[in-house]
């Protein structure tokens, strides 16, 4: 996993650099720094021709380029690689950098000790969400439009489709997440073998059932959740 | 009409089996056979027996019954008004479809073939006037909102309306039985004309007075807006008086070399002191960047709300937010509910926060509310969405079912919900409309 670091302070840039040079020397797991500058320019040109799976920014840099700017760039480059702020203003708009730029997490480095802690977690999501990303050729994805952005959902997360009550739209049901998008329900049946049309406004994942009560017709999934089934279509369950 | 034993008891069980049908499918009732099997025990049989007994009043007993059986399952006081107004839809089908298999089918002079009309024109009628009775009533509420006491006093009118109904009834002259169904019918097309009059009356006036109060209301957080930013005001001009005083005792802590002492006065006594204090004077400097009034006062209220539970609460509004396509006092009210249910979860963890942001994404505002949960409750999605879900006790949770229903009735509104430790998300969207 290549790492891009760019803080315009030299001395914490190095102590973010040891930080996670001392792990991947522990963890020997093929995490690398392939740059580590003050100068957000650099890492602007190392984006013309190169690519990284994980970076650091600063927001504010002492340059007319800011972190923000700089990982909108990066998106438009790159859209999936993880992207955390180290930053002292992370309470000014924490949630609006994660929605805008899809960013992983935010460091703030008001806090010296919980410094290295906090850098060691994010990288190992980083790490985690990497790996992920090697095997995504064996994970089917479904992508939907939800609130003017876009998401990638594994097609084994999803529990079940549901029709909302105000048609033209779909409610995806997660372990513990709900989803609503506009679509109709006809176009998700053939998705995948598991997922099946078993009411008129449910397409549940088989995978994810536990039980089915077939005298009332009810579904229930491993989350704990319930979902109906219809008198006809139950019986492609019960199979 | 001379009708066989047979068709009499024919007429009740289509009779009481349309009624039953009338009232579920208007109520949404979700139904198992068990229900079934106990109307069928406790409704239908003593109703019929009653029936030998009293006659037609006997279907009182019915509607009370039904009445209390669906109040057990959903506690909404309304359903007892949409049961008794079933029955007065019931009646005047009854009383159309008889007169008009009556006069069209005279001359055939075959009882039974009219009998049969009857009967089909009577379901006929019934479903039509369900389906449109429905329609009626998804419109009233998703505009109007119908409170606890008008509740009452539509239950209150429809039962006086069923009484005046089966006076009339009973007050039936047989020997002219033609023709007392007519004058019947009359009259109680008169009756009910009367009772819409009155209803839409109450209604209205009920959606006025609920719109004044939401006008006092938006206009009491706006002075809230306004005397909080005063008060920051205020402590603008404390602090420039403050900090001269500040800064001498900082040097005395310098003159003495006593770093330890600075360390401790600095963290303890200057930063500990501003911090919540600047969060929430940040908090509202961010509100300059929106644009809607009413939401900018209640944001405030939410705001000093938090402050006095001693919850940090952030908003993040980076870009200006000017318009969000949809009724500003349905936006009020999710947004209401939205923190509160954010501030009063909060409160019960030890670091509770409650982050708010919004922002702009492709033609979409996006509202989120991210709040700290108590995660020991181990609390699912679905969970929070049942009605009465409460971690408080009962009669609490409705906030959330009210929040769903609001978003059911705005089509460019969609609501995402998250429960990722510490935090518990919830996404609204308002698409620019579609």
């Amino acid at each position: 996993m290549d790492i891009v670091i760019c803080e315009d302070d030299f001395v914490q840039l190095e102590s973010i650099k040891k930080i996670i040079e001392n792990y991947a020397a522990i963890e020997d797991n093929g995490m690398k720094i392939v740059l580590a500058t003050t100068n957000p320019a650099d890492v602007a040109a190392f984006l013309e021709n190169a690519k990284a799976d994980c970076y650091f920014f600063d927001i504010d840099l002492k340059h007319e380029m800011t972190g923000i700017a700089l990982g909108s760039k990066l998106r438009e480059k790159d859209p999936v690689a993880s992207l955390v702020y180290v930053t002292t203003h992370a309470e000014m708009s924490f949630l609006t950098f994660i929605y805008k730029l899809a960013a992983l997490d935010f460091i703030i480095k008001d806090n010296p000790d919980g410094l290295k802690e906090k850098i060691l977690s994010t990288l190992k999501e980083a790490h985690r969400r990497y790996v992920k990303m090697g095997e995504q050729d064996t994970i089917q994805k479904l992508q939907i439009k939800t609130m003017g952005h876009t998401r990638n959902i594994d097609l084994q997360s999803i529990y079940f489709f549901e029709a909302s009550p105000d048609s033209h739209k779909i409610i995806l049901h997660l372990e513990n997440e709900y989803i609503e998008f506009y679509g109709r329900l006809k176009n998700y049946e053939s998705l995948h073998p598991d997922f099946y049309r078993c009411h008129k406004s449910f397409i549940v994942n088989k995978a994810k059932v536990q039980n089915i009560d077939s005298k009332n017709r009810t579904v229930f999934l491993e989350n704990g959740e319930i979902c109906f089934a219809s008198a006809r279509l139950i019986k492609g369950l019960l199979k | 009409m001379v009708l066989t034993a047979f068709e009499n008891f024919l007429s009740f069980v289509i009779q009481y089996i349309t009624l039953l049908f009338f009232c579920i499918y208007i109520l949404d009732l979700n139904w198992t056979r068990k229900h079934y099997v106990i109307t069928i025990c406790f409704i239908f049989l003593p109703t019929y027996l009653l029936f030998s007994f009293i006659g037609a009043p006997s279907i009182l007993f019915y509607l009370t019954v039904l009445s209390i059986m669906v109040f057990r399952q959903t506690s909404t006081i309304s359903h007892i008004f949409h049961i008794f107004m079933t029955l007065i839809f019931l009646v005047i089908s009854d009383n159309l479809s008889y007169l008009l298999s009556y006069r069209i089918l005279n001359e055939t002079g075959n009882d039974h073939f009219i009998y049969f009309c009857y009967c089909m024109l009577f379901v006929l009628f019934a479903a039509a006037i369900a389906y449109l009775y429905k329609q009626v009533m998804k419109y009233i509420i998703g505009r109007w909102v119908i409170n606890g006491y008008i509740s009452t006093i539509l239950v209150f009118l429809s039962v006086v309306t069923v009484i005046v109904m089966y006076i009339d009834i009973v007050a039936i002259d047989h020997d002219n039985f033609y023709q007392s169904v007519q004058n019947n019918l009359m009259m109680f097309m008169m009756y009910l004309a009367f009772l819409t009059v009155i209803l839409f009356v109450v209604l209205y006036a009920a959606f006025n007075r609920y719109k004044v109060k939401q006008r006092e209301q938006e206009m009491k957080n706006f002075e809230a807006y306004v005397a909080s930013l005063e008060q920051i005001n205020q402590d603008m001009r404390r602090f420039k008086h403050d900090y001269v005083n500040i800064l001498s005792s900082l040097r005395t802590f310098i003159d003495d070399k006593n770093y330890d002492g600075l360390h401790t006065y600095f963290y303890q006594h200057i930063l500990e002191a501003n911090h919540q204090e600047q969060l929430n004077q940040q908090a509202m400097m961010t509100l300059n960047n929106l644009k809607i009034n009413s939401l900018k006062g209640l944001l405030t209220t939410k705001i000093l709300q938090a402050q006095s539970h001693h919850v940090p609460f952030y908003i993040e509004m980076v870009e200006e937010v000017e318009d969000i396509s949809i009724d500003p006092i349905v936006l009020n009210r999710m947004v209401g509910i939205l923190l509160d249910n954010a501030i009063e979860a909060a409160r019960e963890t030890e670091d509770g926060e409650v982050r708010v942001a919004f922002i702009h994404l492709d033609g979409a505002i996006l509202l989120v509310v991210c709040n700290t949960f108590n995660e020991k409750s181990n609390i699912k999605v679905h969970e929070v969405y049942q009605e009465g879900f409460s971690t408080k006790g009962e009669n609490r949770g409705l906030g959330l079912a009210n929040l769903l229903q609001m978003k059911n009735e705005s089509p460019n509104v969609s609501l995402n919900t998250k429960i990722s430790p510490p935090y518990f998300i919830q996404e609204i969207g308002f698409e620019r409309s579609r």
